[in-house]
């Protein structure tokens, strides 16, 4: 639901990239301390993820109901145990495994079906252009949650949905991001030196545009990695996420609602997760984008 | 903070204000505000209809039956049958043919006279209509027939001992053909209530009936709210918007409000019977021994306690105490075993994959996954499938599709027994012509004492060929406002709430 | 000229309503079969499948699927659910007095919260409490909307019982209550609004505290809090229109879930239960609703950012 506008003062408006092409930038910059701070609270979710192939506390789909609701620190629960007596804190790190597949898929179909896209209209140029600035005109207010809601209605529940609904809708905006940015590259001396060379279009995008512009990439994904894992949380939450046994952040807040009175503990900490990694890839993406283009917020700092 | 400021803040918290106040004169009266109105909050989710007879809603039958409409007669608490729109009845010596004397001066709410014309309309539709659910219930019926204005003729293809239970149920429910097709947006009965209004996605309004038959009710109005939140309806018993909270879903929640002395707590029998069903027809759930299996595989009481907050009572058979034949026979206990056991026996002991369907947004979801972890225990690994109600009702539930392994679920209608006998054996696809015809010798039985101890031997025979393995039959854990007096303590004949007795004092 | 503006500029949403009422009636109808099929699931017969089509309206060929549907929504038969056979329309109209209210109020709360909370941190924006809440904000933004709700409710509802945890009072019963209702579900949408509209209003002021004008206000006597909100909030209202033109429809899909969380019945709920049903026609008809509504929503906040910026008036 946090979706961000770019961080753009305008829509649209593509901030200028540094003057020398990537392969030639000297010094080192100073790394901010959001990118820092960001790059350590996104790495937490992975990072569980990963250890939880491996281990966890307790088995995170093994129930208890003896110890139903225990509190944090009681019977050997760390976080606590949910209304079946599973440990919370495992069913954290194996949640995180879910969140991060919804992510990582979606967004990398959206790079992928925006980079393709935004390739096809500055190598062919023409109509593409237009279609892919109508196009992401109408996606670029629109819920990521309705389009998702529709999925659901259509393919039944699971992850899907939210994937297919990441990639449907940033595939524009990656496309025009990716266009918007190219374009004026082609202006360039060392492009205008590769195509004198006799390089076509397309070799000049992939080999030399391209890498220019993966720090912008890279920070588009960012955002929308965080809007993904608040999506996959709120489809989980209403019902229409992955199915049960397998553990959701979402789906632990669902089931969580009816003991708010009697363990509001349960519906703490699966908050905290999401809060904490969408926290994560939001402030790695303002540091990212301070770190290659620090011109566009020097008047703000 | 600058004038333009509190200007423009009070602007913007006036327009939604506004926005919503336009709304206020949409469609409804002023609200009933009358000393003897009970607020309820039901435990169910709202009825998508008011149409009884065309809709499977238990909503429906909870607030409508014996309130609205009536049957011709009643199930007491006692499980013995009562006059009610019949005065009185006689059955033939071959107890097939029932003759029921209609009372007299019965009224509809709209004013026109009750006769047994509108007694044959309501059981011939209810016959012949394919889309009723009903329907099932009538065939066993050959003729309905009336004699004079005051008298009605059933006659039965065959001796039926549950006929009388299903006319005391919703399938007994009188209509007049007059009013019929309203049903859906504005039933009309003969019941002490009437029908006032439906605010829907709120709630549904009753008010007295002065023109009925029998004692009026004691209640100027009802109004039944459909709170979906369990903890909202806590609050809203705390907070005094509401004076009976019909069925407590969030079970951890009661030791709050049993310490709570503004209310009365009281448990209920119903004869809603939590189970786990299995689809017998479907290899290797067609083997004994795999059933067997997973039945000592189940611990009830971690299911009853984990999704109903320990206030089930534990069943061993398909069978609730509401029913004539209950017995606290249970073949299976707790044993897994005797469960691993049985499996590997049975050829499986690398472990089984089976499928549970199980229905979101009912007490059969949380259940799905207790039982799918104690079945993992013994090695088969359960996957769960949530489905919404009407794809499980058209693709589980229908028995000419039965499209599942297993499906958690629960049955909330007297003597259900019947359902099992074959063809079809309902969705669950029993083939037994030992239950068949134990069932077949119940139901002609000559008295009720015949009548049960065989019926119980068919459900000993169900309960050992584990074709459903029954968790608990479900109380009414009822919070109500000490000011409400006679609220019924006794059990739920088909979910309905008889609100005759009930008043508020001042 | 500024009629011009208004046609030309109202001609090309409505462009785009068409362009959006063909996708969703394409993914909803059309492609990875229609509403017949999702009901029956797989198991289905033919005869089944074909008699359902028939009773939905599917039997005709699917550029008339759409006109017919296109011709109901503008006459306003939007359809009959498959499940209840009640009418789409009748239960809309009476679900949009949940719905709008608390979308608006959701808006009011996260404008009440921002304009403030931005215009301060940007005029302390080197000391630490600017700085705080810039970080506040960055907090909020990645809290789920829901998470804030039933937080909230948890305190407010379910501890103290000052706001009712769930279910809503009609406005025709009772305007105070119908409020009272609406307050914990608008103020958790609020929060997470305003802490994304904080941001702008933050770098929006800052800008035009660089300005000339702002310097020459300053010249003349005022602080730096009189001169921005005399001069500097009408500039940074231009931007902050456009970003709630493109917030409303992350605002609206907010207020979605949030009436899932306290039992509205308003749209959102309408459409979650129809997709959890898989009642694809009043999916479809509502999503084209909300659509419309957020189509609506850009339009007037672009045709008003023109009016802000008489720079803009002869575009």
């Amino acid at each position: 639901m946090t979706e961000r506008a770019t961080e753009f003062r305008e829509p649209y408006e593509v901030p200028e990239l540094s003057a020398e092409p990537v392969s030639r930038q000297r010094g080192r910059r100073r790394v901010p301390l959001t990118l820092w701070g960001g790059s350590l609270l996104l790495s937490l979710a992975p990072i569980a993820a990963f250890v939880s192939f491996f281990w966890t506390p307790k088995d995170p789909t093994a129930q208890d109901i003896e110890q139903r609701l225990s509190s944090p620190g009681q019977n050997g629960y760390l976080l606590g145990s949910d209304g079946f007596g599973r440990d919370i804190a495992s069913q954290l790190m194996a949640g995180a495994q879910n969140s991060l597949v919804v992510g990582g898929l979606g967004v990398s179909l959206a790079l992928l079906g925006g980079i393709t896209l935004a390739s096809l209209a500055v190598i062919r140029s023409g109509w593409l252009e237009e279609v892919i600035m109508r196009l992401s005109d109408v996606v670029y207010a629109f819920p990521v949650v309705i389009v998702a809601l529709i999925l659901s209605a259509k393919m039944g529940p699971g992850n899907l949905p939210g994937i297919l609904a990441v990639a449907i809708l940033f595939t524009p905006v990656v496309a025009r991001l990716v266009r918007g940015s190219a374009v004026p590259l082609f202006e360039r001396e060392f492009v205008l030196a590769a195509r004198a060379y006799g390089r076509g279009r397309t070799y000049v995008f992939f080999r030399h545009i391209l890498p220019n512009l993966s720090a912008l990439v890279i920070v588009q994904a960012t955002v929308m990695f965080a809007i993904a894992i608040l999506l996959e949380a709120s489809l989980s939450y209403l019902g229409l996420g992955v199915s049960p046994p397998t553990p959701s952040w979402g789906r632990m807040l669902r089931d969580a609602q009816q003991f708010l009175s009697v363990a509001p503990w349960v519906a703490v900490w699966p908050g905290l997760a999401i809060i904490v990694t969408v926290l994560g890839f939001n402030l790695a993406g303002d540091g990212l984008r301070d770190l290659a283009d620090p011109k566009l917020h020097r008047a703000v700092r | 903070m600058p004038r333009s400021w509190l200007r423009v803040a009070g602007v913007a918290a006036i327009l939604p204000v506004l926005a919503g106040a336009s709304f206020s004169s949409d469609g409804a009266s002023a609200p009933l505000q009358v000393e003897g109105r009970l607020v309820i909050a039901s435990e169910l989710p709202e009825p998508p209809t008011l149409d009884i007879r065309a809709s499977g809603s238990t909503a429906i039958a909870q607030l409508l039956i014996y309130n609205v409409q009536e049957t011709l007669v009643q199930l007491d608490g006692a499980g013995r049958f009562r006059p009610l729109l019949a005065e009185s009845w006689r059955v033939s010596p071959n107890r097939r043919t029932y003759t029921f004397k209609l009372r007299r001066g019965v009224r509809f709410h709209d004013g026109s006279a009750f006769t047994s014309g509108d007694v044959v309309y309501s059981f011939k539709t209810a016959k012949t209509n394919p889309a009723s659910p009903q329907a099932g219930r009538f065939a066993v019926v050959e003729f309905v027939k009336a004699r004079g204005p005051r008298a009605v003729q059933v006659t039965l293809k065959r001796p039926s001992f549950r006929f009388l239970y299903d006319m005391a149920q919703r399938a007994g429910v009188i209509v007049s053909g007059k009013t019929a097709g309203q049903a859906a947006s504005h039933p009309i009965g003969t019941g002490p209530f009437k029908f006032e209004r439906w605010n829907r996605g709120s709630s549904i309004v009753l008010s007295r009936f002065a023109g009925y038959w029998g004692r009026k009710a004691r209640l100027d109005a009802v109004e039944m709210r459909y709170i979906a939140d369990p903890n909202a309806q806590v609050n809203a018993l705390l907070a005094g918007d509401i004076d009976v909270l019909s069925n407590l879903r969030a079970p951890d929640r009661a030791a709050q409000l049993r310490a709570n002395t503004s209310f009365t707590f009281i448990r209920g029998a119903t004869n809603a019977k939590q189970q786990l069903s299995i689809n017998v027809s479907k290899p290797p759930l067609n083997n004994l021994r795999v059933r067997q299996a997973i039945a000592y595989a189940i611990d009830r009481r971690a299911v009853n306690v984990a999704t109903f907050g320990g206030f089930g009572t534990l069943t061993g058979t398909f069978a609730a105490r509401t029913d004539p034949y209950f017995t606290t026979y249970a073949p299976y206990p707790y044993n897994p075993a005797k469960a691993r056991d049985l499996l590997s026996r049975a050829g499986f002991s690398g472990g089984l994959d089976l499928e549970i369907k199980s229905i979101r947004g009912n007490i059969s979801a949380p259940q799905a996954e207790v039982v799918a972890a104690q079945l993992g225990r013994v090695g088969i690994r359960a996957k769960i499938t949530e489905l919404d109600f009407a794809t499980w009702a058209s693709t589980v539930f229908n028995p000419s599709v039965a499209n599942f392994q297993l499906t958690t679920v629960g049955h909330s209608q007297l003597l259900e027994i019947y359902q099992f006998v074959s063809p079809p054996g309902w969705y669950q696809q029993y083939r037994s012509t030992g239950f068949n015809r134990l069932m077949t010798a119940a139901d002609s039985a000559a008295d009720l004492t015949t009548f049960t101890r065989l019926a119980r031997r068919a459900a000993m025979r169900l309960a050992d060929d584990a074709v459903t393995i029954p968790f608990f039959a479900e109380s009414t854990v009822t919070f109500v406002r000490k000011r409400v007096i006679g609220w019924p303590v006794t059990g739920r004949i088909d979910a309905s709430i008889d609100l005759r007795a009930v008043r508020v004092a001042p | 000229m500024i009629g011009h503006i208004i046609l030309r500029r109202t001609a090309s949403a409505l462009a785009g309503l068409v362009v959006a009422s063909v996708v969703i009636f394409l993914a909803l109808s059309v492609l990875g079969g229609d509403a017949a099929t999702v009901v029956l699931g797989d198991q289905a017969t033919q005869e089944n499948i074909t008699a359902l089509r028939q009773r939905f309206g599917l039997d005709v060929s699917p550029p008339e699927q759409y006109l017919r549907w296109m011709k109901g929504m503008v006459t306003g038969d939007l359809g009959r659910s498959h499940l209840t056979g009640a009418p789409v329309g009748p239960e809309l109209r009476r679900r949009l007095p949940v719905t709008l209210p608390l979308t608006l109020l959701g808006l009011s709360i996260a404008l009440l919260i921002a304009l403030p909370a931005g215009l301060y941190s940007a005029v302390r924006h080197q000391r630490a409490s600017g700085a705080l809440i810039s970080a506040g904000s960055q907090v909020g933004m990645a809290i789920p909307v829901f998470w804030a709700a039933l937080m909230l409710s948890s305190f407010f509802a379910v501890r103290v019982g000052w706001f009712p945890s769930g279910g809503f009072v009609p406005w025709s019963e009772s305007v105070p209550g119908a409020l009272e209702s609406l307050v914990l579900p608008a103020v958790s949408l609020g929060i997470i609004q305003a802490a994304i509209f904080t941001r702008y209003v933050r770098s929006a002021i800052l800008d035009v505290m660089r300005s000339d004008y702002i310097q020459m206000a300053r010249a003349t006597g005022l602080t730096w809090t009189q001169s921005l909100w005399r001069h500097g909030l009408r500039n940074a209202a231009i931007p902050l229109v456009t970003v709630v033109g493109l917030q409303f429809g992350v605002l609206l899909g907010g207020t979605i879930i949030i009436e899932n969380v306290f039992y509205l019945p308003g749209l959102g709920s309408m459409i979650v239960g129809a997709v959890n049903q898989r009642d694809l026609i009043v999916v479809q008809s509502v999503t084209l609703v909300l659509t419309a509504i957020i189509v609506a929503t850009n339009l007037a906040t672009d045709l008003s950012y023109r009016f802000l910026d008489p720079r803009l008036r002869s575009q």
